[in-house]
């Protein structure tokens, strides 16, 4: 039980930056961002690639950043010079993405990378070396949720937080707001790309399927964060999604494999999408009202 | 001086220009309202001079330098909108605090960081002139804020822009309706403020206005748009006169019930800026 609450929070945490990125493109910029599918691989690729050219763990997680970085930037190049819609921007990369993803791994969908150092070696799966993994996750997620909350009130930041309810703001600032579109982007996807790569570097593998079911998954733990702690300022918003992101790991690691066990001809492992909607859909019933939002959810 | 020079607004899927050739001139300290039914292209005619709205044909000058050349974002620092509706370039979700710090540090570094006590300071400096009270809201909403409070922010917010313009050169305050919300005795708080800053600062005013008798109280010159054309332009009409520039002359054919007559809107708008009884 233990170790399954322990894989929980590992996993929590490791995943809470999605929930961060996606956080900062679909409420802070109200934009609805699907680049995720293809640039979460891309970050893993790009970090995994530069793992084998130079065996630098820091340089490597740095290329899953500015990869992911670059992927928000085509998206939001995409939206904003071609007049593709939001929506469709993200798909688009994401769709071009994959393609490039499976060039860079050389022509396969899975690629290992079984020697050398990662950021996380030892072996995270024996037992002692996972309160090490949790500590180093936990202060990367930690140390970016106060960089994000100290940019948030940045000029640059506070211009961003305008944006996305009316770019009028930006303008009246005698700021560019496409310019500010792609940074935003840019910096969303930058969290996404270095989860990717923080992902290859924990499991040492880098699937092209990755980001299957990552996407519900990164909104279900969004909302979840929203409601389980209402936040009147940003950075309270941003604890919530690394809360939300536990919550819904333990929920799902719990009743996957904790009832799966004693249950187990009830519950198989695919039910973890059917898991993931209720993660998304409970808060929405549980609370229809809520007293005080931060963000309009217009999505 | 702001001119206005053979403006001509045409939507692609439109068989007629919203306006055409419309040309007037604003002097610097000078009110002038803008007269036109609604969906006569007021507002339309406010949006190109921001820029947002891009023309058809015509140019927009400023001290003799062309505006319709510059980005919306190029001429921000000398044209501000005030408008009616919330929420118009000032974000309902951040804080009093947040949006005058934006506004009123000027043009710094984007990574500038906002501390608590020079925001405050900041937002004081611009609040205090207008509306002490709102001072010790700074930490709300701007959703939170009153339709009058909001109508303060806004006119601090475009001072605060219109600060920002080079010595000497002109700055454009651009009024869509915005003390049309607000009941009689705020609406000529908010407006004897306008008034006060339009004044001092000097700045060239565009008013957009339904309320006839504001128009012809507020104003030092009235311009009327009729079927997209300028039908006037020159010292401010009583309201009856206004009413026949606004609406043409057929306006006393209208029904009794209409409220478009000269009756039914003086006795509904009277406005506390000048008593209709000399």
């Amino acid at each position: 039980m233990v170790s399954i609450l322990t894989t929980a929070v590992l996993v929590g945490l490791l995943y809470s930056l999605v929930t961060i990125g996606l956080c900062v493109a679909f409420r802070v910029l109200d934009y609805p961002d699907l680049t995720l599918e293809g640039g979460m691989v891309f970050g893993a690729a790009a970090s995994l690639l530069t793992l084998q050219a130079t065996g630098n763990v820091s340089l490597s997680l740095l290329a899953g950043l500015v990869a992911g970085a670059m992927a928000g930037g085509i998206t939001a190049s995409l939206h904003l010079f071609l007049g593709v819609s939001r929506l469709l921007s993200g798909i688009v990369t994401a769709a071009l993405l994959y393609s490039v993803n499976i060039r860079l791994l050389g022509k396969l969908s899975v690629v290992r990378y079984s020697n050398g150092p990662t950021l996380f070696t030892p072996n995270p799966y024996v037992a002692q070396p996972q309160l090490k993994s949790i500590f180093l996750l936990l202060l990367i997620a930690g140390s970016f949720v106060v960089l994000l909350a100290l940019f948030f009130r940045t000029r640059a930041g506070l211009l961003l937080r305008g944006m996305g309810e009316d770019e009028r703001f930006v303008i009246a600032q005698g700021a560019n707001p496409k310019a500010y579109l792609v940074g935003g982007l840019a910096v969303a996807n930058a969290l996404i790309g270095l989860c990717g790569a923080l992902v290859f570097h924990f499991h040492r593998v880098v699937d092209v399927n990755l980001t299957a079911g990552m996407l519900i998954a990164g909104l279900a733990a969004l909302v979840l964060g929203e409601t389980l702690i209402p936040s009147r300022y940003l950075w309270q918003y941003l604890c919530a999604c690394v809360v939300g992101t536990l919550a819904y790991q333990a929920f799902v690691t719990l009743v996957l494999f904790g009832m799966g066990r004693v249950l187990s001809d009830v519950i198989i492992a695919s039910d973890v999408r059917l898991l993931t909607g209720l993660c998304f859909v409970g808060p929405y019933v549980v609370l229809r009202r809520r007293r005080y939002r931060l963000f309009y959810s217009r999505w | 001086m702001l001119c206005l020079r053979g403006l001509s607004l045409q939507f692609p899927d439109a068989a007629e220009p919203l306006f055409q050739d419309v040309s007037f001139d604003v002097q610097p300290g000078e009110i002038v309202s803008l007269l036109a039914r609604t969906g006569g292209g007021k507002s339309s005619l406010l949006a190109c001079i921001t820029g947002e709205q891009e023309l058809s044909q015509g140019r927009v000058l400023l001290d003799g330098r062309d505006l319709t050349l510059l980005a919306p974002w190029r001429r921000t620092d000398y044209v501000a909108l005030v408008s009616q509706r919330r929420g118009v370039g000032i974000p309902g979700h951040m804080r009093v605090r947040e949006v005058l710090w934006v506004f009123g540090s000027g043009r710094r570094c984007s990574f500038a960081f906002m501390r608590r006590s020079e925001a405050d300071r900041v937002a004081r400096d611009l609040l205090e002139p207008l509306l002490p009270q709102l001072c010790g809201r700074l930490g709300s909403q701007v959703n939170t804020l009153s339709a009058g409070e909001f109508q303060v922010l806004s006119l601090a917010c475009a001072m605060a822009s219109l600060r920002r313009r080079p010595e000497g050169r002109t700055g454009v305050l651009l009024l869509d309706e915005h003390v049309a919300h607000l009941d009689s005795q705020t609406a000529s708080f908010v407006m004897q403020l306008t008034q006060d800053n339009i004044r001092r600062e000097r700045l060239a005013a565009v008013f957009v206005t339904h309320d006839l008798h504001l128009a012809t109280s507020v104003s030092d010159r009235m311009v009327v748009l009729r079927d997209g054309r300028l039908v006037y332009d020159g010292v401010p009409v009583d309201v009856e006169q206004a009413l026949q520039l606004v609406y043409g002359p057929n306006t006393a054919e209208l029904p009794p019930e209409s409220p478009l007559r000269p009756a039914a809107i003086d006795t509904r708008n009277l406005s506390p800026y000048e008593s209709p009884q000399p």
